[in-house]
Formats: C-alpha cells, sequence, structure tokens
C-alpha cells in the first residue's frame, strides 16, 4: 500500500515536471518567433521609411508627414543611418521637418525621464538634429551617469559648439582610460575651428595636467592651426619656446 | 551638360551601402549617364578589369570599405591595369589625413568623405567628367 503510494507521489512529481519542461519549451519557441516576426517587421519598417527618404532626396519637395515615420525608435535608427551618410544639401532640409515632427517634441519629453533608455532616445535625436533651443536639455543629459547618454550628448553639445559641454566633454576625456577616452577624443576631432579655440581657451586657464594631456592630445590629431600661446605657457622652462622652434625651422 | 553627345557616358559606382549605392545611381541617372553601380569588391575587381567594361567610362566612383575588400587595393590594381584611364573619385567615412593622401597617392583625383553632401559631390563629379571629355 505504502509502495503504491509512493509511487503516486512519484507519478505526480514526473507529471509535473514534464508538464514544466512542456511549458518552458512552448514559451522559447513562443519567444523565438515573437522576435523573428519583431524582426521581420522592424527590417520592412526601415526599408519603407529609407525608401521614402529616398524618394524625398531624389526629387526634393516639401515633407508631407506619413504615418510610416510614426515609429520614433525605427525612425531614429534610420535617421542615424543618413545621418553618417550625408550631411547638407536637400539631406539637411529634410532631416529637419523629419525631427521637428516626429522626434524633437519626443526626445525633449524624454530627456528628463527616470529611464535611461529613454534619455538614451533623446540624446541619440539631439546628436542628429542639435538645435540651440535644446542646448539646456543637452547639457543636463552631458551630465548624466550613464555613460551611454552622456557621451552621445557629447556629440550635439561639440557639434553646437556650446563651451561648457565642450568644456564637459574634455573633462570626460582627460578622466577616462581605453575605449571611453578615444569616443571622446573622436567627437572632440570632429569639432570645428571654433571647438578647437574654446579647447586651447579652456585648457590654458586650467592647472589640470590631464587636461593639458588631452588638449595636446586633440591638438597633435587634428590639422587646424596649433595654438601657440598654449603650447608657450605649458612648454617646460628649460626648453626652448615653441614658436621660436618653429621660426628655426 | 549635353551628355548624350559624348562618347564615354558611363559612371562606374562601387559601394557596399545598398541606399546609397540606389541614390547616387538615381542622381546620375537623372543627369543623363549610363550608371553601373557594384556592391561588391570582388565583383568590382572582376568587372573592372574587363577592358571592354571601361572603354566607355568616364567616371569611377569607389567606396574604401567594403566588406570583402579594401577600396584602395581595387584602386592600385585597377591603375596598374589601365593608368588614368578613368578618374577616379574615391568615396570613404576613413577621413584620416593619411587615408585621404593614401587615396591620392594611389591615383584618385579627388576623396570625399562621408558624410558627404550629395549637391557638392555631383558638382565635383561633373568637373570630372567635364575634363575628362575635354
Amino acid at each position: 500500500m505504502i509502495e503504491l503510494k509512493t509511487l503516486l507521489v512519484l507519478l505526480f512529481f514526473l507529471t509535473l515536471e514534464i508538464a514544466s519542461l512542456f511549458f518552458l519549451v512552448i514559451s522559447l519557441v513562443n519567444q523565438k518567433i515573437y522576435y523573428y516576426i519583431q524582426t521581420i517587421r522592424y527590417h520592412r519598417m526601415r526599408v519603407r521609411m529609407t525608401t521614402k527618404i529616398i524618394d524625398y532626396l531624389e526629387r526634393p519637395r516639401s515633407f508631407i508627414p506619413d504615418k510610416i515615420f510614426n515609429q520614433p525608435f525605427e525612425l531614429l535608427s534610420v535617421m542615424e543611418t543618413f545621418n553618417h551618410r550625408l550631411k547638407g544639401g536637400e539631406w539637411e532640409e529634410l532631416k529637419k521637418a523629419i525631427a521637428a515632427h516626429y522626434l524633437l517634441p519626443k526626445a525633449r519629453k524624454r530627456a528628463k525621464s527616470w529611464f535611461w533608455r529613454k534619455r538614451n532616445f533623446a540624446a541619440r535625436v539631439f546628436s542628429v538634429m542639435p538645435l540651440v533651443q535644446d542646448q539646456a536639455l543637452i547639457l543636463a543629459l552631458i551630465r548624466d551617469s550613464v555613460f551611454l547618454v552622456r557621451s552621445i550628448a557629447s556629440i550635439a553639445a561639440v557639434e553646437l559648439n556650446l563651451k561648457e559641454g565642450v568644456e564637459q566633454t574634455l573633462l570626460y576625456m582627460a578622466q577616462e582610460f581605453r575605449y571611453a577616452r578615444c569616443f571622446y577624443r573622436d567627437i572632440l576631432l570632429q569639432g570645428s575651428v571654433q571647438t578647437f579655440s574654446t579647447i586651447a581657451d579652456i585648457a590654458s586657464k586650467s592647472r589640470d595636467p590631464a587636461i593639458h594631456l588631452a588638449s595636446l592630445e586633440l591638438f597633435a590629431g587634428s590639422t587646424v592651426t596649433c595654438p601657440l600661446p598654449f603650447c608657450n605657457k605649458i612648454w617646460s622652462p628649460q626648453m626652448p619656446k615653441f614658436d621660436a622652434m618653429q621660426s628655426r625651422r | 551638360m549635353a551628355v548624350g553627345t559624348h562618347k564615354k557616358n558611363k559612371v562606374i559606382l562601387v559601394d557596399d551601402d545598398e541606399d546609397l549605392l540606389g541614390l547616387l545611381m538615381s542622381a546620375f541617372k537623372n543627369k543623363g549617364f549610363e550608371v553601373h553601380g557594384i556592391s561588391r569588391g570582388q565583383e568590382a575587381m572582376t568587372y573592372l578589369m574587363d577592358e571592354k567594361n571601361t572603354q566607355s567610362a568616364c567616371l569611377l566612383v569607389l567606396d574604401r570599405m567594403l566588406p570583402d575588400m579594401d577600396g584602395l587595393q581595387i584602386l592600385k590594381t585597377f591603375q596598374a591595369r589601365f593608368p588614368n584611364r578613368v578618374p577616379i573619385l574615391m568615396l570613404s567615412s576613413l577621413s584620416a589625413e593619411k587615408d585621404m593622401l593614401a587615396g591620392l597617392k594611389e591615383g584618385a583625383v579627388d576623396y570625399v568623405a562621408k558624410p558627404f553632401s550629395l549637391p557638392i559631390l555631383m558638382h565635383k563629379a561633373l568637373s570630372l567628367i567635364a575634363k575628362e571629355h575635354d
């Protein structure tokens, strides 16, 4: 009798285990199918948006809002791709129109969100379409605790040549190591001549050797005119002046 | 530009970014050129090594970072086989001074860094074609 009872209990647990495994497999398959469908949907959406943008670029005309652009994450990704390919001309006009209609209002709302992914979205939008009117939000995002937010906000700040933003980016570059340092370095190297004069100004006022080192690394990496007053200031007193060395050559 | 009156009327475009390739092809077609677009390095190499394909070409727009080959390698091989036959315009996201110099040293007549302005690229391309026709 006891053996039969034990057997029944074992059988019950075995059935329970099989049922759990079955549900686990079913949910895994469901998840795979869901992600597969999502990937196809996402790809189709991207293709439709890309085709529409190319059509606007091929036959320039004023932008008419279209419901296919009503997916902010996918649209932002498409816009970033185009922004890596093109600049100026019709693209700039089209980018401005699309961003103003679909992305900037959402970015302004999400810039103050508690969730870093939403703040990351806002930073990405501002890096694609930086506007002076959004500088307060950009400067707030540049001080974010999450690297994926502050680093992307730096792109917008450098593009707008915001002195505070350039200063913060230079500070991050001086403080960071390895990849993160290179990330900020590349952002600053893409800056305009004005950005470089801002860097020279910040570096000549700073007493931090890390800032001096980061600034010199930037000046060495670009073909902008070397800011001699700054170089002479940090040049060792035992060594000849930088401009004197240049005139000797 | 009265393109149709000239014998050389083909523009060869090599870029792995198919959307950008489509956009460039359409821009050149709109100007009245015959356009051939290629998205793979090996395919480009095979196409360009055939004399028949390049006889009527007036411009080659070559991307550097192709998935299977460096565009610079295609440029070197093409220039070695057909020196200065077609003006070559390099197009790349590698915009450092040394990368640009590498392209120009190998015989490219101009180097356009990505992201680029389409109207400026077209202007440069049309000037090069006009010089080639002269």
